[in-house]
C-alpha cells in the first residue's frame, strides 16, 4: 500500500445539526456543556418518551427543488450551509466531476411517507405531488445534495441502518484509494418518525427516560434526528481519516452477537487499515446506545481489540439520542472536534458506570492531547463499522 | 482501475427461475416464488418476497462462481428496499393501538436481505447496502470494483427491487426483479471482462414493460449480453437524464484476450 494510502485522507471541513443545535458551533458548545438536549416525543406518539429533536425552524429547500422538500432534506440543507466555502473550494480545486457524494440514511423521509399514507387513509388521495422515490426514499436526499452542492462525481446512498453514515467513510475511502474521485462529501441524515419510535418500542429497547449508555442503570435507547457532513480530500489540512474497518455479526437481525466478535473485527480492521497500534488510540466514541446488550458487548469488544491501551470511552448518544442513519457521521464530527481541540466530552448519563464493563467510561469532559480516535457504529443485520481518525499533523 | 471478470450470474423474477430461462424468454407459471434454499426455518418464514428473490439471485451467481459464501464480500442495491414491510408497518399504525410487530420492524431496513444472507452463510465479512436513483447499478459496480482493487478475490453484487404497492404505486412497474453478478479479479476459463466504468454518450437502457421504472432493471442488458456473448459498451441506466451522458461499462469476451 502506498504511503499516501497509509496516511489516509484529510477531513477538511465538517458540520452537524441535531437536538443540540442548528449550527455546528451550537452543537459543539452543547457537547462541551455536558447537558443532554432531549425533548418529549413528537405529537402522534402513543406513549411517553424523550427524543433528540431539531427544535428550530428549518428553512425550506430552494424553489427550484421544492418538489424535494422534506424535513430530512431541510436538515441536510442546514448542515450543508454550515460548510460555507468548503464546497465551492472543493469544486474549484478538483473539478465538480471529481468530487463524489456518499451519504447514509436509514429512515430517509419516512415521516413524510407516514403523513402521506395517513392523508390517503383520511381522504382517499396522496398529497399532491407526493412520490415515494423523490420525497421519501434515499434517492430524494441524493437528488437534493447533488443540486445543493453542485458535485457531479459518483453519488450514492448507503442504507445499512444504524451503521449507514459510518460506512460511507469506508466507501469514500475506497473510491479515493481507487482513484475514482479526489474528494467526497460524506455524511448522513435521518428524521424522527413513528416507524422507528414504535418499532424500537416493540423491540422493548426504547427507554422512556433519558438514555444512560454504559451506566449500571441503563434501560434502553432514545431516538434522535439530525444531519452531519464531512469533506474528505486527497490532500489538505485537518484531522485525517486513517483507517476503516467493516464486518458482520452473522448472528441476528436486531440483537448483537453477545461475544462482540464482529465489533472487535471491525475495530481491529480499522487499526490494520491504518497500520496503527492500539496503544495510540486515546479515545473511543462508542456506538453506546444504552441497551443492556450493546453496551456490555461493546465494552468486551473494546477490551479485546485495544488490549492494554485503556482509551477514554464515551457515548455521545446521551446528548442527541440515537440518530440512526445520521449517527455515524454525527459521531465522526464529534470525534473530529475532539481531535482538533484536544478534549473529550462526558459520556452523558453514564454515572454510575456499570462496574462490569472494565473500560474507562468518562463521566466528565477531559482536556487531553489525542493522537488517534476510533468511532464505532453497529447496526441491524449485524452490520459493523469502525473508523480511525488522527489528529492534524 | 483494474478490470473485473464475471464469474457468475443470477436472476429471478416471477415466471423466470434463472438467467437461462430469462434469455430463452419462456415464462413458466410454476415459478411463482424463488427457492432461496439458503434460507431455512424461521428465517425463511420471516423473509419478505424481495429478500428471498435477492438471496436466490445471490445463490445462483455464487454457485456458478464457486465462491466461498462464508467469506465473500457483497454489495446490495435497491431503490425501494423492504417496501412490502414498510407498507405493512404503515397499515399497522392505523389499526387498534397502532403497535408494530418487532420482526416486521427490524426487517424493514434496506439491509435486511444482506443481513439475512450473512446470517444464513455465517459470513462475517462486511457487506454494504446501497440505495439511490438512476445511477444505482453503476454505483453498485463501482463499489464492487473498488473492493476488488483493494484486494478482494471475489465480490458478489446483488441488485433487487419490487414494484411500489398501493397507495404509492405509480403507473408502470409490474414485477419484482433480482439480479446478481459474482465478479472476480482473476481471468479464468470463459469469464467475460468488465472495464472502464464511466459516463459516456451511449444510448441509455429502454424501460422493459415488465419492470417500468425499477432502476435495477437497467442491469438486464448487461446480464443478457454477458450470457449471450455480445461485447461492447453496455449502458447501465434507464433513460431520463437530461445530460446526454449515461453510465456504461465495456464488456469484452474471453476470446478477445491475447
Amino acid at each position: 500500500m502506498s504511503r499516501a494510502a497509509r496516511r489516509g485522507y484529510a477531513v477538511t471541513a465538517w458540520s452537524a445539526v441535531n437536538g443540540l443545535g442548528c449550527t455546528t458551533l451550537e452543537v459543539v458548545a452543547g457537547l462541551r456543556s455536558g447537558i443532554p438536549a432531549l425533548t418529549p416525543a413528537p405529537p402522534g406518539t402513543p406513549f411517553e418518551c424523550v427524543c433528540g429533536a431539531v427544535t428550530d425552524e428549518l428553512p425550506a429547500l430552494p424553489l427550484a427543488i421544492a418538489q424535494l422538500d422534506s424535513r430530512n432534506n431541510r436538515m441536510a440543507q442546514q448542515a450543508l450551509a454550515q460548510l460555507g466555502d468548503a464546497l465551492a473550494s472543493a469544486r474549484e480545486r478538483w473539478g465538480a466531476e471529481r468530487v463524489g457524494i456518499c451519504v447514509g440514511t436509514s429512515t430517509a423521509a419516512m415521516d413524510d411517507t407516514e403523513a402521506a399514507f395517513a392523508a390517503h387513509r383520511a381522504t382517499g388521495a396522496l398529497p399532491a405531488g407526493f412520490e415515494v422515490l423523490r420525497h421519501a426514499a434515499p434517492e430524494g436526499l441524493l437528488r437534493a445534495l447533488a443540486v445543493l452542492t453542485g458535485f457531479a462525481g459518483p453519488a450514492v446512498a448507503v442504507s445499512n441502518a444504524c451503521a449507514s453514515s459510518g460506512k460511507v467513510f469506508a466507501s469514500a475511502k475506497r473510491w479515493l484509494d481507487a482513484g475514482a474521485v479526489d474528494a467526497v462529501l460524506v455524511g448522513g441524515a435521518d428524521s424522527l418518525c413513528q416507524t422507528t419510535l414504535r418499532g424500537f418500542r416493540a423491540l422493548a429497547v426504547l427507554s422512556d427516560q433519558p438514555s444512560r449508555p454504559f451506566s449500571r442503570e441503563r434501560r434502553g435507547i432514545n431516538l434522535g434526528e439530525g444531519a452531519a457532513f464531512a469533506l474528505l480530500e486527497r490532500s489538505g489540512q485537518g484531522p485525517r481519516l486513517l483507517g476503516v474497518g467493516e464486518s458482520s455479526d452473522a448472528h441476528h437481525m436486531s440483537t448483537p452477537d453477545p461475544e462482540g466478535q464482529g465489533a472487535r473485527l471491525a475495530m481491529q480492521a480499522a487499526l490494520d487499515d491504518a497500520g496503527a497500534s492500539p496503544a495510540d488510540v486515546g479515545y473511543v466514541n462508542a456506538h453506546g446506545t444504552g441497551t443492556r446488550l450493546n453496551d456490555a458487548m461493546e465494552a468486551a469488544a473494546i477490551r479485546a481489540a485495544l488490549g492494554d491501551a485503556d482509551p477514554i470511552v464515551v457515548s455521545t448518544k446521551g446528548y442527541v439520542g440515537h440518530t440512526l442513519g445520521a449517527a455515524g457521521a454525527t459521531e465522526a464530527v464529534f470525534v473530529l472536534e475532539s481531535l482538533l481541540g484536544g478534549w473529550t466530552p462526558a459520556s452523558a448519563g453514564a454515572d454510575p458506570v456499570d462496574p462490569e464493563l472494565g473500560i474507562d467510561v468518562a463521566t466528565e469532559a477531559r482536556q487531553c492531547e489525542l493522537r488517534l480516535a476510533l468511532s464505532n457504529s453497529f447496526a441491524f443485520g449485524g452490520s459493523n463499522v469502525s473508523l480511525l481518525f488522527g489528529a492534524p499533523e | 482501475m483494474k478490470a473485473a471478470y464475471v464469474a457468475g450470474l443470477g436472476l429471478w423474477t416471477p415466471g423466470y427461475a434463472n438467467v437461462a430461462a430469462w434469455i430463452r424468454g419462456e415464462a413458466d407459471s410454476e415459478q411463482a416464488a424463488p427457492s432461496a434454499a439458503l434460507l431455512a426455518g424461521p428465517m425463511r418464514r420471516r423473509a419478505s418476497g424481495i429478500t428471498r428473490a435477492a438471496i436466490e439471485a445471490l445463490e445462483q451467481a455464487t454457485a456458478q462462481a464457486r465462491a466461498d459464501l462464508a467469506r465473500i464480500p457483497s454489495i446490495w442495491a435497491t431503490a425501494h428496499g423492504e417496501h412490502e414491510n414498510a407498507v405493512a408497518i404503515l397499515d399497522m399504525m392505523h389499526r387498534g393501538e397502532g403497535k408494530l410487530s418487532p420482526t416486521r420492524f427490524h426487517n424493514s431496513v434496506y439491509n435486511t436481505a444482506s443481513g439475512y444472507a450473512s446470517i444464513a452463510t455465517a459470513n462475517r465479512t462486511g457487506s454494504t447496502s446501497l440505495a439511490g436513483g438512476r445511477d444505482l447499478v453503476a454505483m453498485a459496480l463501482l463499489e464492487a470494483l473498488c473492493l476488488l482493487e483493494q484486494g478482494a478475490n471475489q465480490v458478489a453484487v446483488v441488485l433487487f427491487d419490487e414494484p411500489l404497492l398501493p397507495p404509492f404505486d405509480p403507473r408502470g412497474a409490474l414485477a419484482p426483479l433480482a439480479l446478481a453478478l459474482c465478479l472476480s479479479s482473476q481471468p479464468a476459463g470463459d469469464r467475460a471482462r468488465l472495464s472502464k466504468l464511466r459516463r459516456d454518450s451511449v444510448a441509455p437502457v429502454k424501460r422493459h414493460e415488465r419492470f417500468g421504472d425499477l432502476y435495477v432493471s437497467a442491469a438486464l442488458p448487461l446480464l443478457e449480453r454477458i450470457a449471450a456473448g455480445r461485447p461492447g459498451s453496455v449502458p447501465l441506466e434507464l433513460a431520463g437524464q437530461d445530460s446526454g451522458l449515461a453510465w456504461c461499462v465495456d464488456l469484452e469476451l474471453a476470446d478477445a484476450e491475447g
